[in-house]
């Protein structure tokens, strides 16, 4: 199954390669979770917690 | 929206547009009404300061302004297909971007409530490509106030904290999580 998704993955990327996407979309604006990350400490330690999960 | 979704990576639609990278996607879902309405999948290609390897996903039409609008409510006459394909392009982006963690915000709390569910009833098929993470925020007490009428809360300190999201994981409507990541699972 994993070696489908991987082909049809591999063809994905050929087509965006050559049909590269010009329009810009925006979204509504920051994640929360990227709002309410202010200082490093709290990323940090919110970053390392996720890794050992 | 009590609606069953079945997650399948076959199932998908055809995407209209895809860029390198695959950060933008889109694709037409047909709505009941047999109205045909394109979706966006935007996966920001700026990495926070604080958060270098968390990227976030947001999906669903245009507004007016050109902004995807993830509030919007329609009523696809297929969710099976539209969630698959917006699965599928988050593994497909986790794919060329290894070690990127994918995060999705419930705008509101009955939709993360949905997400959930559909998480939830399609666990097996998720857990064989991603690990899956809610995060819910917590805010700091700094000390119960002498009367009543005093703040506790400091809501300038605010600390997000992880659950790994198991198979039957139960979680009220109203303790649900903030926000949802996904990495993906290594090969085996």
């Amino acid at each position: 199954m994993k070696e489908k998704l991987a082909s049809r993955i591999e063809k994905l990327a050929k087509r965006a390669s050559k049909s590269p996407v010009t329009a810009e979309v925006k979204t509504s604006g920051n994640s929360s979770l990227h709002q309410i990350i202010k200082t490093k400490q709290q990323a940090d330690l919110f970053m390392k917690l996720l890794k050992e999960a | 929206m009590s609606v069953r979704v079945k997650i399948d990576f076959d199932k998908v639609y055809e995407f209209a547009e895809i860029s390198p990278g695959f950060n933008l996607s889109s694709f037409n879902t047909r709505l009941e009404d047999g109205k045909i309405m394109p979706l966006k999948v935007k996966i920001s290609n700026h990495a926070h300061a604080l958060l270098p390897n968390v990227y976030n996903l947001a999906f669903g039409p245009l507004n007016k302004q050109g902004k995807i609008d993830d509030k919007a409510e329609l009523t696809h006459s297929d969710y099976s297909k539209v969630f698959s394909t917006i699965l599928f392009s988050a593994y497909a982006y986790l794919k060329q971007n290894p070690g990127h963690y994918l995060g999705i915000d419930g705008s509101d709390n009955t939709r993360a409530y949905f997400y959930y569910r559909a998480l939830q009833r399609n666990f097996a098929y998720l857990d064989r490509h991603f690990n899956m993470f809610g995060i819910k925020y917590f805010v700091r007490i700094t000390r119960f106030g002498k009367t009543q009428y005093d703040n506790p809360f400091d809501f300038q300190d605010i600390m997000p904290y992880h659950y790994k999201i198991g198979p039957g994981d139960e979680v009220s409507q109203n303790h649900m999580y903030n926000y949802f990541i996904f990495t993906l699972k290594p090969e085996r």
